[in-house]
């Protein structure tokens, strides 16, 4: 057994409960957090304020509506199937949290006397819990929007289960070169091995494929047709009200922080500080502060994302999840496959780096030379006098604008409001 | 040594590998719950709570399977089964089979009987088969794994790729001839013509192989209605005549003269008063013209727009209305 | 217990499938039961492999899941084509080869 796994396998059970409240604790408080931070930071970008009312500088703003979401009448359709449609926000919201289990938040602490790493469980297959949490998530998805009862919510919960599950093996195809290299499935181990450098910089394919793949899935912008508001009112939890709609509210939020805690952990090194700030390392708590920052990193990047880009259509994202990721993901993972086949087999280094510089250069050049197809013009007969713009329409530059100053320097006077005299100004006269 | 003597030396003592108190419970707490899912699946009528038992089932099993030692097992099993395999049954039946249920009368006459009979016969049979092996196999269990290989998953992958190397490469084959099929069934039957692209729907709408090119306007799209029974104005004031609806009456609408637009009183540069007067004209003279559930709105958008003629908003804002 | 109650287990397990075969007329629900069944042998097969000591077990009980998703791709889709053109997916509708 791991280090890791000795210290945690004669954890009491009080320990085991501490981790587990804290977890809860984490995963509560960071979905909070998360909320009013996506407004603020979304209001900012779009240059408006976001919430600032409620509380210091309203930081509060979540825990309001979290209230006020309990304190709504919970309404339940007649043609709702009742059990699944009660237990379906249950099945979102429990996987959620399970995957925090495996997340290595740090290293080694002592808490009340017990040495002990700042994780719950470290499993040999640690990284195919969360790959299972993320599949069990989909049903709740999938049973909320068909125990609706209702055709709008069915279809928007089976758009958005074929999303998730789409996402999800591009997902585990990009954990396949982090397994590789690390040696194991296990969280723990994987940070320990990234000791020497960050997987980020050693797989950046991997990286890339698992950022997109993670946005897409937990349904986030740019990948969140299933619940746009202005297509489809709310998608799967349209007739969800109350404290179930706050249940997957809730399970979406503490997914995006589960993704972000694996992608911290499998490519960024966990709870490790960078370099010059390396001798921090030997304090576990430390370790997890350095975690929390890395995750935040990640949450920030998916409230850009959504306060910039446009949303996917459907068969776009869907079109980029199967033919571009998974394909791509393939190549990837064959081409390290090969690399380290031909290390491990004692094969030069330098062959090695000659042959990839040569496959890099031609890739290149055939990317560079090859002409572009000509699109063939198509001549567009109107049928109809209906104006339409001209073909050939070539919008002229706007001409820069001319300052407001230069009108009231000439008359000495400023613009008045045309008509709250009563008399029509008359500037151009003075000129 | 020769082979007698290799033959005569017994094997060494295999470990034993006892029940831990948690893995007792763990199978009688989940044992039963298989079985009641799995009855619960053959009995539910609804075949979605029938679909929901065997995701139950199978989740239990995969309990089991971490709990004998197959982690990885266990874990494939969610993934793959419950995660995938499950969820293609549930797509289905959500798409296809909801309405279609079994009827409670059984067309084939003893078919119930017999089947029930049958079972149990097979039941009775099987576990008389295991009962005597409860006591007396002694386990050997699998530590840390086997075969000298440390763990459970670089276990697996050996023996996939080594002993196991010839049916991975046919289940392979046969999981892309799967696939393949599956794409041929779904799809022979929808594709009959290609699907248009949106730039080729456009050249054909352009072309005059529908109606008109753009749809038909929309109740106050130049007017200050939103109702269906107001028709639309055309900018040049007239009342389009696609747009009145030929089962709901008509509300009488005020064809505005079509004047000429001032450019200046659009852009809120006032140039000569005759501009401003016509705009102090335009709410007047509209206000009893607009359908009855607007009359508020308008009214009140030509109330304000005389009176708040002191906050700045450029008068082209009145002069769109007809 | 030993680890020979999950043989018995899974025994039970695959006759209530083979009932739920005979039983059930909804094509998608038999399909379930055979399911069913195919999961009460990969338990078979994993409790062999832990009572023998040897991963040979897992690793059949993996392609036995292989194949499986195989099936059900393959199942459903013919299922599919049977109810666009059909209209029903009960087994008893499916009889026009019968003499």
């Amino acid at each position: 057994m791991t280090e890791t796994q000795m210290l945690l396998a004669d954890d009491p059970i009080w320990l085991v409960l501490i981790k587990v409240v804290a977890l809860f604790a984490i995963g509560v408080v960071l979905t909070l957090f998360m909320i009013n931070w996506e407004r603020k930071v979304v209001g900012r970008m779009q240059q408006r304020p976001g919430p600032n009312r409620t509380g210091p500088g309203g930081w509060l703003q979540s825990l309001a509506d979290g209230l006020k979401l309990a304190f709504k009448e919970d309404i339940m359709p007649a043609a709702a199937d009742k059990r699944v449609y009660f237990i379906a926000p249950v099945i979102s919201t429990v996987p959620a949290f399970v995957a925090f289990s495996v997340i290595p938040f740090g290293g080694k602490v002592t808490i009340f006397g017990e040495e002990t790493v700042l994780q719950l469980v470290d499993l040999p297959v640690g990284v195919l819990v969360v790959l299972a949490c993320s599949s069990i998530g989909v049903y709740g998805i999938v049973l909320g929007g068909w125990s609706s009862g209702s055709p709008y919510p069915l279809l928007a919960a089976l758009r958005s289960a074929a999303q998730v599950i789409s996402y999800e093996i591009a997902l585990g195809l990009s954990i396949v070169g982090v397994v590789l290299y690390a040696g194991s499935l296990s969280t723990a181990d994987i940070v320990a091995a990234q000791a020497s450098s960050w997987f980020v910089l050693l797989l950046i394919p991997s990286f890339v494929v698992f950022t997109i793949a993670m946005v897409g899935e937990t349904n986030r912008a740019p990948f969140d047709l299933p619940e746009a508001e202005s297509e489809l009112v709310g998608g799967f939890h349209t007739e969800y009200s109350s404290l179930k709609f706050a249940l997957f509210f809730l399970a979406e939020y503490v997914n995006m922080v589960t993704v972000s805690a694996m992608a911290t952990t499998l490519f960024l090194g966990g709870g490790m500080w960078p370099w010059p700030l390396s001798a921090l390392n030997a304090n576990g708590w430390l370790q997890m502060i350095a975690f929390l920052i890395k995750t935040l990193i990640f949450l920030f990047v998916f409230i850009w994302l959504r306060g910039t880009l446009p949303r996917f259509r459907y068969d776009q994202f869907m079109r980029l999840g199967w033919k571009v990721l998974v394909p791509g993901s393939l190549l990837w993972i064959l081409t390290i496959f090969a690399i380290r086949a031909w290390r491990s087999t004692g094969g030069s280094t330098t062959a090695l780096l000659v042959t990839v510089g040569i496959l890099l250069v031609a890739v290149l050049v055939i990317a560079f030379l090859v002409p572009e197809r000509k699109q063939k013009e198509q001549t567009i007969e109107l049928a109809s006098d209906f104006p339409v713009p001209p073909l050939d329409l070539k919008v002229p530059t706007k001409p820069a604008r001319r300052k407001r100053r230069d009108r009231s320097v000439g008359t000495g006077r400023t613009r008045e409001p045309a008509l709250a005299s009563g008399a029509p100004a008359k500037e151009d006269d003075d000129v | 040594m020769n082979v007698l003597e290799f033959l005569a030396q017994a094997p060494p003592p295999p470990a034993v590998d006892t029940v831990t108190t948690g893995e007792a419970i763990t199978f009688w707490v989940l044992g039963p719950l298989a079985l009641l899912g799995a009855l619960g699946m053959v009995l539910a009528r609804n075949a979605v709570h029938s679909a929901l038992c065997l995701v139950g089932t199978m989740f239990s099993l995969a309990v089991f399977y971490i709990v004998q030692q197959a982690p990885f097992l266990g874990f494939v099993q969610i993934i793959v089964y419950t995660g995938a395999i499950m969820m293609l049954f549930l797509f289905v039946l959500m798409l296809v089979g909801r309405d279609s249920s079994d009827s409670v009368v059984e067309v084939l006459r003893g078919q119930r009987l017999a089947a029930l009979l049958l079972g149990l016969g097979l039941a009775v049979l099987l576990v008389a088969t295991i009962g005597p092996s409860l006591t007396s196999v002694q386990p050997v269990g699998l530590a840390a794994g086997d075969a000298g290989s440390n763990g459970n998953v670089t276990g697996i992958g050996t023996l996939v790729f080594t002993e196991y190397l010839f049916a991975f490469e046919l289940t392979s084959a046969l999981l892309i001839t799967a696939a393949l099929g599956a794409m041929v069934l779904a799809y022979a039957q929808t594709r009959a013509h290609a699907k248009r692209t949106q730039r080729e729907t456009v050249e054909a709408r352009l072309r005059g192989e529908h109606d008109r090119i753009s749809p038909l306007p929309g109740p106050g799209v130049f007017a200050t209605g939103n109702s269906v029974a107001v028709p639309a104005l055309l900018p040049d004031g007239s009342i389009a005549p696609e747009s009145i609806s030929a089962i709901i009456d008509a509300t009488p609408v005020q064809e505005a003269e079509p004047r000429a637009v001032d450019a200046h009183s659009i852009t809120g540069t006032p140039s000569t008063g005759g501009g401003q007067q016509a705009v102090v004209d335009a709410p007047g003279d509209d206000r009893e013209g607009v359908a009855g559930a607007l009359a508020g709105t308008t009214g009140g958008r030509g109330d304000a727009s005389v009176g708040g003629r002191g906050d700045g908003r450029p008068s082209g804002t009145e002069e769109n209305q007809p | 217990m030993t680890p020979t109650y999950y043989l018995l287990l899974s025994a039970l397990l695959f006759s209530i499938g083979a009932v739920g075969v005979l039983v059930r007329r909804n094509a998608i629900v038999v399909f379930m039961c055979i399911e069913l069944m195919l999961n009460a042998v990969n338990l078979t097969l994993v409790t062999f492999a832990r009572i023998n000591g040897q991963l040979d077990g897992q690793v059949m009980a993996f392609f036995v899941m292989v194949v499986a998703a195989a099936e059900v791709v393959v199942g459903l889709a013919i299922i599919m084509s049977i109810f666009r053109t059909r209209r029903t997916a009960s087994v008893d509708d499916a009889n026009l080869l019968k003499y």
